[in-house]
């Protein structure tokens, strides 16, 4: 591909698609770009007007510091070059005139071209790396679609993602012209493909997720796909300073929500008997219980509103913090009042049968440290 | 001798002397010991400035006393009542040196202080026939009553300090006219339109050389123009007084050491008129007749026979008789010029003269600006600013040009009714005899008029909530064309699409 090429090509990615996707606005996919594109857009930047580039790293930067105090985030490196340009052509392949017979093959295509960059685009290899994946796409649960129905006295019209021509608009009384706007998540934007189609796309999403583990995380409580723990997010919480970004990640969902989504996560482990896989992930909820237990918060040992997942994952969350109360160095009066707002889940029935599981699994994960959320 | 009385301590050995319900040594009396009459003076001149001593006058007692070695001090008794009326007594007499104590009948020990805050009791009396025994933690004296001192005398002799500040007080007035000014006085007060009441008071022969009473007017103004202020008080043969008590007045100028209003020892039937530069007051055991001063005005009768009494047998339409208004030069002293009309070609000149204005006239000057020119008035005299037209008020709200008199000179609420101005109207008539009437509302102070403000611009504020705010993500779909996928190629090393065309 010629360098002229991919230089229109990057400056025409980041300005209509990339850059709303962390500034906010209008979102323009299309003209589909192409694995071969995608994975050589590395130095676009350079193409790009530098007002736009400074207002994109600022907003970055505000995305990042929600998890990490830093100041500055790398630019697009080839990799996130790579994955913004697929998610380009994965979003691209939601159009709708790209459903009918005379495009019928596009989306797949379009899918199968996805693929080949989620293959070629490796894990973060460093916190920096994770932390700048998560800046690009932090709000790529956010995209949404604004449908319009114009109505007038002899007909109507439906415009998807596109605003009526004018002349549709006029004489609204005359004409007695009606206008409805929906507005769709990007969920229900899937909709449009059929369903074997529209699992690829959830399945193009979850790869694009595999590849930043932080947004993963952060965006747990989504509808589709929905959460599932990987080798990545797991990896998150190996170290002390990943951990502290991936317990901060989790910290910005509503807890209830979070709680849910990781409980609906661990349960397949638990039943496949994974433990090294749920001896982490009970590390990660104990720390949740531990956080909340410490709070000042008042204590709300009856959450009635809890689903039955999150209810699974704060049980076991607690019945495995309260092994590490003594950990916490706390005075003993704050050591009572902690193990007293665990003890209620602790000892309920599902905490007893999970404490039985729990013995199987063998000596927990070593703790990291306490308080990575609070901190 | 004598000894603090302690804590719930019930039994005193000074006669007289009991406890209050607050357990504090009290007898009947308070008594002060002054040392001077100067510190008398002071006593009474600081606790007359924050109360009155209405409450103590009835008890009140001033006696000169004597100690047997012939030293003579002052006693101030008065009936004790309660400590608290106790304590302010004796904090004044601490701020003026003196000594308080409390007793009953001869026998007075120290009022409590610091030290004691019961009080103190005398362990052991003085024998004595003398009518006063003091017992005090430094000394015990016993003193001989020489003769009783009388409160409105003192206050009578008593010099006033000299005080500018009662120059500008307002309020009414006591003038004193000698006999022979007294007639002039009251037809320039009736000229001038001022208010007021006069009387004439005989006052004893000056010496005894004198056989006739000294005749004096005494006028009381209730409100004199602050223009007529300094005459009255600069002219030889006038005295003026303020008023600074029911039946008590200081000479303007001066000021009475001690709260006058305060001390109702003054009978307000009567009048005390306490003087400066050392004069006696002088002083009305009784107040003539007031006669208000309109009824001394001049009068004066048609010379000769004014023959038979000339009826009317018929009324007729007034306005046959109406003559248009005149306006006449007069000689007669301007009075009053409290406004003035300034063109407009002259304002340029206005507002150049603006920067030289002492800020009280920018304060007390009233401007309304009109297609006309601009109208300012000031009720303190408008001859601060010496520019356009003077105009006297001849009546509320209606203006006249100063040096120019009215004719027919009809009376000026009889002209303003007959110009039907409206009452928030003021009625300026112009040297030509056109009226002009500027609202009330329009006149604004002449500072604020002057202020030529700077042009400034709002300054933005943005919220922080909105300036945190995240624009949704709104995806915008384009035409795919015919080819959606031209120039998406796979990547290098990836198998080729299964039915071998990138393009759709």
């Amino acid at each position: 591909m010629p360098r002229t090429d991919a230089a229109s090509r990057a400056k025409r990615l980041y300005e209509r698609f990339l850059a709303p996707l962390v500034l906010g606005g209008e979102l323009s996919p299309g003209p589909a770009l192409g694995a071969e594109a995608a994975l050589s857009l590395d130095g676009g930047l350079a193409t790009v007007d530098g007002d736009l580039r400074s207002q994109v790293d600022v907003a970055r930067v505000r995305v990042a510091r929600r998890l990490v105090p830093v100041d500055v985030v790398a630019g697009p490196d080839a990799h996130e070059w790579a994955l913004g340009a697929a998610l380009h052509d994965l979003v691209h392949a939601l159009h709708p005139d790209l459903q009918g017979p005379l495009h019928s093959r596009v989306p797949d295509r379009l899918f199968d071209l996805c693929e080949q960059v989620w293959g070629r685009v490796p894990p973060p290899g460093s916190l920096a790396e994770a932390v700048s994946r998560h800046a690009f796409f932090a709000r790529v649960f956010e995209i949404e679609r604004t449908d319009t129905v114009v109505s007038w006295w002899t007909g109507s019209k439906r415009f998807l993602g596109r605003a009526p021509p004018p002349r549709l608009l006029a004489w609204p009384a005359l004409r007695r012209v009606h206008t409805d706007e929906a507005t769709l998540p990007l969920s229900e934007i899937a909709d449009v493909l059929d369903a074997r189609r529209r699992a690829r796309f959830h399945y193009g999403l979850a790869r694009l997720l595999e590849k930043t583990p932080l947004t993963d995380l952060a965006t747990c409580t989504r509808v589709a796909p929905r959460f599932e723990w990987t080798g990545a997010t797991l990896g998150l919480f190996a170290t002390p300073h990943s951990r502290a970004l991936a317990l901060r990640a989790l910290g910005l969902g509503p807890a209830a929500e979070v709680d849910a989504a990781l409980g609906r996560a661990t349960r397949p482990h638990a039943a496949a008997g994974a433990t090294e896989n749920l001896r982490r992930i009970g590390d990660v909820l104990a720390e949740r219980a531990l956080a909340v237990a410490l709070s000042d918060l008042p204590p709300s040992p009856q959450d009635r509103s809890a689903t039955g997942d999150a209810h699974y994952a704060r049980v076991l969350g607690a019945a495995l913090a309260l092994a590490r109360v003594d950990l916490l160095g706390a005075s003993p009066a704050r050591a009572r009042r902690v193990t007293g707002r665990l003890m209620p889940l602790a000892q309920s029935r599902l905490g007893r049968e999970l404490a039985t599981a729990i013995e199987a699994w063998g000596p927990p994960a070593a703790p990291v440290g306490v308080g990575a959320v609070v901190t | 001798m004598l000894a603090r009385i302690a804590l719930h301590q019930t039994r005193l050995e000074t006669p007289g002397l009991g406890l209050d319900a607050k357990g504090v040594a009290l007898g009947a009396k308070g008594l002060v010991l002054v040392p001077t009459l100067d510190r008398l003076v002071g006593w009474l001149s600081i606790y007359a400035r924050d109360r009155s001593l209405e409450d103590l006058l009835p008890s009140l007692e001033l006696h000169r006393v004597r100690t047997p070695l012939g030293t003579q001090e002052i006693t101030l008794t008065f009936a004790a009542e309660s400590s608290d009326r106790m304590d302010r007594v004796a904090d004044t007499a601490r701020l003026v040196g003196a000594y308080t104590f409390t007793g009953t009948s001869r026998h007075f020990v120290q009022y409590r202080d610091a030290a004691a805050p019961f009080g103190y009791d005398a362990t052991e009396l003085l024998p004595t026939e003398a009518s006063l025994a003091l017992y005090h933690d430094r000394f015990s004296q016993t003193y001989d009553e020489q003769r009783p001192l009388d409160l409105r005398a003192l206050l009578l002799r008593l010099q006033p300090q000299v005080d500018p500040g009662s120059l500008a007080e307002p309020g009414p007035r006591v003038i004193v006219a000698e006999e022979g000014l007294g007639p002039a006085l009251i037809h320039y007060l009736v000229r001038s339109r001022v208010d007021g009441e006069v009387t004439v008071a005989e006052w004893p022969p000056a010496s005894v050389l004198d056989d006739a009473p000294v005749l004096r007017y005494v006028f009381r103004v209730p409100d004199l123009p602050p223009r007529m202020r300094g005459l009255v008080r600069a002219t030889p043969g006038l005295t003026c007084f303020l008023p600074t008590g029911p039946g008590v007045a200081v000479e303007i100028g001066y000021r009475h050491p001690v709260q006058l209003r305060a001390c109702p020892v003054f009978d307000a039937a009567g009048l005390a008129l306490i003087r400066g530069r050392g004069d006696e007051p002088w002083t009305l055991p009784r107040l003539p007749g007031f006669g208000d001063l309109r009824s001394f005005a001049r009068v004066e009768l048609l010379t000769g026979d004014p023959g038979p009494l000339t009826v009317a047998t018929a009324s007729r339409d007034p306005d046959l008789v109406r003559v248009p208004m005149r306006l006449v030069p007069t000689s007669a002293a301007w009075r009053n010029v409290t406004a003035s009309w300034v063109a407009e070609d002259r304002l340029p000149l206005l507002r150049r003269l603006a920067y030289s204005l002492a800020p009280r006239t920018l304060d007390e000057t009233r401007i309304a600006l009109t297609d006309r020119g601009a109208f300012l008035t000031s009720p303190e005299g408008i001859e601060a600013i010496p520019l356009g037209t003077f105009f006297i008020e001849a009546h509320p709200g209606l203006f006249t040009p100063a040096g120019l008199d009215i004719v027919p000179a009809v009376a000026p609420e009889v002209l303003k009714r007959t110009l039907s101005a409206p009452a928030d109207h003021a009625l300026f008539v112009s040297h030509t005899g056109a009226a002009l009437a500027v609202p009330n509302e329009a006149f604004v102070p002449l500072g604020t008029a002057l202020i030529e403000a700077k042009a400034w611009e709002p300054a933005v504020t943005v919220a922080i909530e909105s300036a945190l705010a995240e624009a949704p993500l709104s995806l915008t779909l384009t035409a795919v064309g015919l080819f959606p996928l031209a120039g998406a190629a796979p990547a290098p090393g990836a198998p080729p699409p299964e039915d071998g065309n990138a393009a759709d």
